[in-house]
């Protein structure tokens, strides 16, 4: 009668552990948001790659491992926001033109899910704005939810030890209600400070801009 | 040949500008941030010197589309509006009324209004103030206006600083008469309906015999909840919301909507700072 008992309970035990086991692996999609590394300012940035609107591949950490500081940006082409910092001032474009000599390498991602309408349109704005750097496809919104990217703009800066340096706005004038030489351009401060060695002073601000357009 | 083309081509102009693009097949254009709100004044009482008197912004959205609160949450901007007032009078405000929260896919979440934003300001003359009989009350205001897209717009309305309304029949009760749900959507202040208490840095509001309730938290830059997805939103009577609260904290505020036996009241609450004597 015991040995049977326990030969039972030995049974539940290993269908409990079985279930575990399973419930564990099952929840590894849903990791992301309960597991997963999350990018903090001060800690390594989640690495991760991607493919570009002209179907090349990215790294981040094969940038930053050859001495690039990493800037990523949060795009939408149809977000006024955004279209604000490529139509209206070309802020983002001179940004990585200012920076270009000087080992940063600039990436534009896109977490838009593949039935959203501002799917897919990369590499048409790419040309008709004259974007000479990636725009990786995140479509699986899996780099977007790694960063807690909320808007687009959403910037953040990566260091050559792969740290996270900035997290935010691309500058401190939601409305466009300043001339262009009084705003404060949080990245272009950031990146002159990461690059002299210093310590960045306003690394964290809250981004401004439409929502990222992540699938449900 | 030569004088026969262009003949032609001109009249084979003419004909192409009259008849343009078919007028079937070709989907209607869409609207502008501008045309998806409209946006219009109303005052209740004629602006005369040494008084006060209401003035409602009202934003009329299109159906399916939102604006935002006047903390928008994590995406997003709120309407702004300015003023343009003769002198000697000035506007405070607004009175707003509570939003509703939105979470968008990726567990974004937002605070917006559908149908209609009404907000409340309040004009005042001073004593000494003349106001010519065609002067006027003027504002314009700039907004976000989103669905699946967001769209800039902007707007402007303006009303007689002089003329009565008389066919307004709500006069006796003002304007919270005439936008009795936008009213009934500013929240309460000083209601002993809620109760809030931090426990460490987890603010913990209760509202007896609530079925739900959700935390909408002020537009405070040093004092914000670090977990308002999860957070923000719970069945029963009790709430709690941890807050990453800086040295610059000044305030801690936000709108507790109540949802209780099929029926929502909101209330503003200003809890404090954590560890407040």
């Amino acid at each position: 009668m015991a040995s049977r008992r326990k030969g039972m309970l030995a049974g539940l035990a290993a269908g409990v552990a079985a279930i575990a086991a399973m419930t564990l692996v099952g929840t590894g999609a849903n990791a992301d948001h309960h597991g997963m590394k999350k990018a903090e300012v001060g800690k390594k940035a989640p690495d991760f790659t991607l493919v570009d609107h002209e179907g090349n591949s990215h790294t981040l950490s094969e940038y930053t491992e050859k001495g690039h500081v990493v800037v990523l940006e949060w795009f939408n082409a149809k977000c006024p926001f955004v279209v604000r910092h490529y139509a209206t001032y070309p802020t983002m474009k001179e940004l990585n033109e200012k920076y270009s000599g000087k080992k940063v390498t600039w990436l534009a991602i896109n977490s838009a899910h593949e039935g959203h309408m501002t799917h897919g349109i990369d590499a048409e704005y790419a040309a008709s704005w004259g974007i000479e750097y990636p725009i990786l496809n995140d479509e699986t919104g899996k780099v977007g939810k790694m960063y807690e990217a909320k808007t687009t703009p959403h910037m953040y800066i990566i260091d050559t030890d792969g740290i996270l340096r900035y997290n935010g706005a691309i500058d401190d004038d939601p409305r466009d209600r300043k001339e262009r030489s009084a705003k404060v351009n949080y990245v272009d401060q950031a990146l002159g400070q990461i690059l002299a060695g210093e310590t960045v002073t306003q690394a964290e601000t809250k981004a401004y801009g439409c929502s990222v357009k992540y699938a449900k | 040949m030569l004088l026969v083309c262009s003949l032609v081509m001109p009249l084979a102009g003419v004909a192409h500008a009259q008849f343009g693009e078919p007028a079937f097949g070709s989907p209607p254009a869409e609207k502008t941030g501008s045309e998806l709100v409209s946006m219009s004044l109303v005052l209740d009482r004629p602006v005369r010197s040494g008084a006060s008197t209401e003035v409602a912004v009202v934003f009329d959205i299109e159906p399916d589309w939102y604006v935002y609160w006047l903390n928008p949450g994590e995406t997003g901007l709120p309407p702004d509006v300015r003023w343009e007032l003769p002198a000697g009078v000035s506007v405070s405000g607004p009175r707003w009324p509570a939003p509703d929260r939105k979470v968008l896919a990726g567990g974004i979440v937002d605070y917006v209004h559908v149908g209609r934003l009404v907000l409340f300001y309040e004009l005042h003359a001073d004593d000494d103030a003349t106001i010519p009989t065609d002067a006027s009350i003027k504002a314009s205001a700039d907004w976000l206006v989103c669905k699946d897209v967001c769209l800039l717009g902007n707007g402007d309305a303006s009303v007689s600083a002089s003329v009565d309304d008389p066919a307004d029949s709500s006069a006796a009760s003002g304007l919270s008469g005439r936008f009795a749900s936008a009213s009934g959507r500013i929240p309460l202040r000083g209601s002993e309906a809620v109760r809030s208490s931090w426990d460490g840095r987890t603010l913990v509001l209760r509202a007896a015999g609530a079925d739900v309730l959700t935390w909408m938290p002020g537009p405070t830059e040093d004092a914000v909840p670090t977990r308002i997805l999860d957070q923000g939103r719970a069945e029963g009577d009790t709430i709690r919301i941890e807050y990453e609260v800086g040295g610059d904290a000044e305030d801690v505020w936000g709108v507790l909507a109540v949802e209780s036996e099929g029926r929502t009241h909101w209330y503003e609450l200003h809890p404090g700072l954590p560890g407040e004597r």
